[in-house]
């Protein structure tokens, strides 16, 4: 390694309304170098990417690149500098071709000011042969595989001589062949000296390709150091090490009969899916980004097609119908609020009573009244900060747009509730109202399945905890019957074999 | 800001929000503009200094005011109509058509009125069945619908050989100083403000327009109310070409041409968004009287139509422009 490094930040702090997302975070990047970055969700990593790639800018602490202090203002500044994000979501154009993608906004010009066309296939050739990838420039990229699209993106961070590459949660959408094509080529950066900063839930990942790892938890650096040095379970003990805060006020409830049986629900990657919630019950699901869990909560409600049997309370459910699942006592609180929650122009009344408007009609006509008084009330039950009803909602906070959706679900009177997700993007504060909420509607007898990707969430409130991977449950446990540690590992697709193993090892990195 | 917290009772009476929907902001940006339009209308022409002016202006712009409701309704609800102006030809050909062939004015009307909903319903079927793109369906079938009328007619008018009075009334007649067309129009416009503020359905055109895969997890019929849209749409049009035919009782094979280009501008003018979910009937309204008090007012001053067409779109484009300033001022 060079004695210079690419990249380095030091004392990097940012704080949000509410919440430290980083709090004296210290991160370096040398060149030729694969830096993974793990951690749990909201534990501070997307900030930091947002940091250096200029979207985000800090409230204290320096940042250098090539040892010269840098001062991002947007993200043009950042990749004037050769730094390069490639999202989970890419921004290709899918009606160019490869080469057009690569050299967008930079095509190579002729003489007389059109596009040189043999330069462009020419040069984008020589780029993705660099490393080792055959593709046909003239080929369109709607017509190339996820992971070759990934590629293709790279290389176009390549034509604009990018020198930090940020790969975040790269693999999610790819099968092993395309992981394995997609490790090939970050090898190849690294022989070209390009600094890859590599974030991953998956820790097999991290062991295979990245020299260095970093931990983060809760806004703050837990350590960084080679990957040689340490072993999985020790990874997932620095990620996960802290107590379960008690604003997880989990209240026992009386657990009754079954609510909701699920039998052998397939539906895309999610396969011959089982499992029972009972009255008064809190099972939550959890899985990393790709398991499928959150499909689980889509197929079950009906909001995409499925096989299998959804019983509720003694009741089959017509697949794919989100009507009859609403008028059985089924509800879906999606795991995103905007995409399919919220309808931001309407005003926080109307959506409060989106899904029982049936209900307030009388002969298709909206009792106002009525509509008000039921809006005023889940406003006052859910604490709903608004400044009056008539608000558009697109003007509220996160974790008040969230309670105004629970609050829609909670009017339609389900028996189980399904919540994909619920403190996505929320505050600390609201969070703590959310799971709140939860526990008055298990003391009422509702049934809970609960969907996240955030560990201490699901062992803070879950009754039950089911883990999938890869579409499948892999392992299901008692509330305080499993350790993080297992579950993560369960979660990471690591056999507990290996994990005890890896316990074994004395940890030798400091 | 004031918060609401918990205990606190809202004072709620339905007939403020009735006076209140009156006087939103976005109206008051059509009125200013429709009161400008009037006053250098009343000073630069003379002539129109007399309320028969303004009366043959709400007869003239009633087929407009009645399409216009169906395009928004729709509008709101995410989709799109280019077929009213073939439709006026199509309504009034088959309609004076039924009128020769049967000697019945009762079923010439039905039948017209009918095209309405059949086409209405194709449309729907086209586009929440076969998820073909409105805009492009209603395009094909703007297209096909005045070819038809061609083929047809063999761009020959087709007039009434009964010479049914009563038909020419619904066009011409006047109940005290009132066209009758105008109180039509006054009525649908009534009645659709209220299905669309009030009511079950207008709620999910709204929820719809606005987010549509949010519509649907909420339990509502995304496609069901699309396709009553379309149906809506249709039938409003056919009582707009009812009335077009019943001007001069004839059925015209170019009426309705450019048409629907005057109601969708009307429309986009009274601030409905073309992205959906967004949009007020009385806008719309306020968007044809004002489209229409100009080309009036170019008219009483003898402009050339070409002339004319130069002055509606500059009225239009100013609209939109301060449109996009209110809403710019009111998100940032």
């Amino acid at each position: 390694m060079a004695q210079i490094p690419l990249l380095e930040m030091r004392n990097i702090r940012k704080v949000f309304p509410g919440v430290v997302a980083l709090d004296n975070v210290d991160f370096d990047l040398y060149p030729g170098e694969v830096h993974a970055l793990v951690g749990e969700n909201g534990a501070g990593k997307s900030t930091l990417i947002k940091i250096i790639s200029g979207l985000y800018r800090r409230d204290a602490g320096t940042m250098s690149i090539d040892g010269e202090p840098v001062n991002f203002r947007s993200p043009a500044d950042s990749i004037a500098r050769g730094i390069k994000v490639v999202y989970q979501e890419l921004d290709l154009i899918p009606g160019l071709s490869v080469a057009e993608n690569v050299f967008l906004g930079n095509l190579p010009r002729t003489r007389w000011g059109a596009v040189d066309w043999r330069r462009l296939y020419a040069e984008t050739e020589a780029l993705l042969r660099g490393f080792n990838l055959e593709i046909d420039p003239r080929t369109l990229v709607r017509d190339l595989r996820v992971s070759e699209q990934q590629l293709v993106e790279i290389a176009r961070a390549l034509s604009r001589r990018a020198r930090i590459i940020i790969m975040d949660e790269p693999t999610s959408a790819l099968s092993p062949a395309e992981v394995n094509t997609l490790f090939g080529s970050i090898q190849c950066l690294k022989e070209a000296g390009v600094g890859v900063i590599y974030i991953s839930h998956k820790l097999e990942e991290v062991y295979k390709i990245a020299d260095r790892v970093t931990v983060f938890r809760d806004g703050k650096r837990i350590i960084t150091c080679p990957v040689a040095e340490t072993q999985p379970h020790q990874l997932v003990n620095w990620m996960v090490g802290r107590e379960l805060k008690d604003y997880f006020p989990k209240t026992s409830s009386r657990i009754g009969r079954p609510l909701l049986v699920v039998r052998d629900v397939s539906s895309g990657r999610v396969q011959n899916l089982n499992l029972v919630v009972h009255s008064g019950e809190v099972v939550g699901i959890f899985g990393l980004v790709g398991a499928g869990s959150h499909l689980v909560g889509r197929a079950l409600f009906g909001d995409v097609p499925r096989t299998g049997e959804v019983i509720i309370d003694g009741k089959l459910i017509t697949p794919y119908s989100p009507v009859d699942s609403l008028k059985k006592g089924l509800a879906l609180l999606t795991e995103n609020r905007h995409r399919d929650g919220l309808v931001h122009l309407l005003s926080v009344k109307a959506n409060l009573s989106l899904a029982m408007l049936d209900q307030l009609a009388s002969g298709g006509w909206i009792q106002a009244k009525r509509e008000q008084s039921i809006a005023a009330e889940q406003i006052s039950r859910l604490a709903i900060k608004t400044p009056s009803l008539d608000q558009a909602v697109r003007f509220l906070s996160g974790g008040n747009q969230q309670k105004v959706l629970l609050g829609r679900w909670l009017l339609c009177e389900p028996k189980v509730l399904i919540l994909s997700e619920p403190t996505r993007g929320i505050d600390v504060g609201a969070k703590a109202e959310i799971y709140r909420l939860i526990n008055q509607l298990t003391q009422r007898g509702i049934g809970i399945l609960l969907i996240s990707t955030e560990l201490p969430e699901i062992m803070g409130i879950s009754d039950r905890i089911i883990v999938m991977f890869n579409g499948r449950i892999v392992a299901e446990f008692s509330r305080g019957d499993a350790t993080e540690e297992q579950i993560m590992a369960a979660a990471a697709g690591v056999t507990t074999e290996q994990f005890l193993k890896a316990r074994e090892v004395t940890p030798q990195c400091q | 800001m004031s918060v609401i917290s918990r205990g606190q009772t809202i004072v709620s009476v339905s007939y403020v929000r009735a006076i209140r929907l009156l006087f939103q902001r976005e109206l008051y940006v059509l009125f200013a503009l429709f009161a400008l339009v009037v006053t250098v209308i009343l000073i630069v022409v003379p002539e129109s200094r007399q309320p028969r002016v303004f009366f043959d202006l709400l007869r003239e712009v009633a087929p407009n005011l009645i399409a216009v409701i169906g395009i928004t309704l729709l509008m709101i609800g995410g989709e799109f109509d280019l077929t009213p102006g073939a439709m006026l030809a199509t309504v009034g050909v088959v309609t004076v058509s039924v009128f020769n062939w049967t000697q019945s004015m009762a079923l010439g009307i039905v039948a017209g009125l009918a095209v309405g909903p059949i086409v209405g319903s194709i449309l729907g079927y086209l586009v929440t069945r076969l998820k073909m793109g409105s805009l492009i369906t209603t395009l094909g079938m703007m297209f096909a619908l005045r070819g038809i009328v061609y083929v047809y007619t063999n761009k020959t008018p087709i007039v009434d050989k009964n010479r049914f009075e009563s038909f020419i009334w619904l066009y011409q007649g006047s109940i005290g100083p009132i066209a009758v067309p105008t109180i039509l129009a006054a009525v649908l416009v009534i009645f659709f403000l209220f299905v669309l503020t009030q009511t079950e359905f207008g709620r999910h055109i709204f929820a719809v327009g606005g987010n549509a895969h949010a519509a649907r997890v909420a339990g509502i019929h995304v496609e069901r109310v699309k396709f009553l849209l379309f149906v809506l749409s249709g039938t409003m049009n056919a009582i707009a070409g009812m009335l077009i035919a019943a001007q001069t009782g004839t059925g015209y094979f170019d009426a309705g041409l450019g048409f629907e280009l005057s109601v969708i501008t009307a429309t986009v003018l009274g601030g409905v968004s073309l992205a959906g979910g967004e949009g007020n009937l009385l806008g719309a309204v306020l968007g044809v009287l004002i489209l229409g008090m100009t080309g009036k007012g170019l008219r009483l001053m003898a402009v050339p139509t070409t002339t004319q067409l130069v002055v509606t779109g500059l009225v239009m484009m100013l609209a939109v422009y301060v449109h996009t300033v209110r809403k710019r001022t009111v998100i940032s």
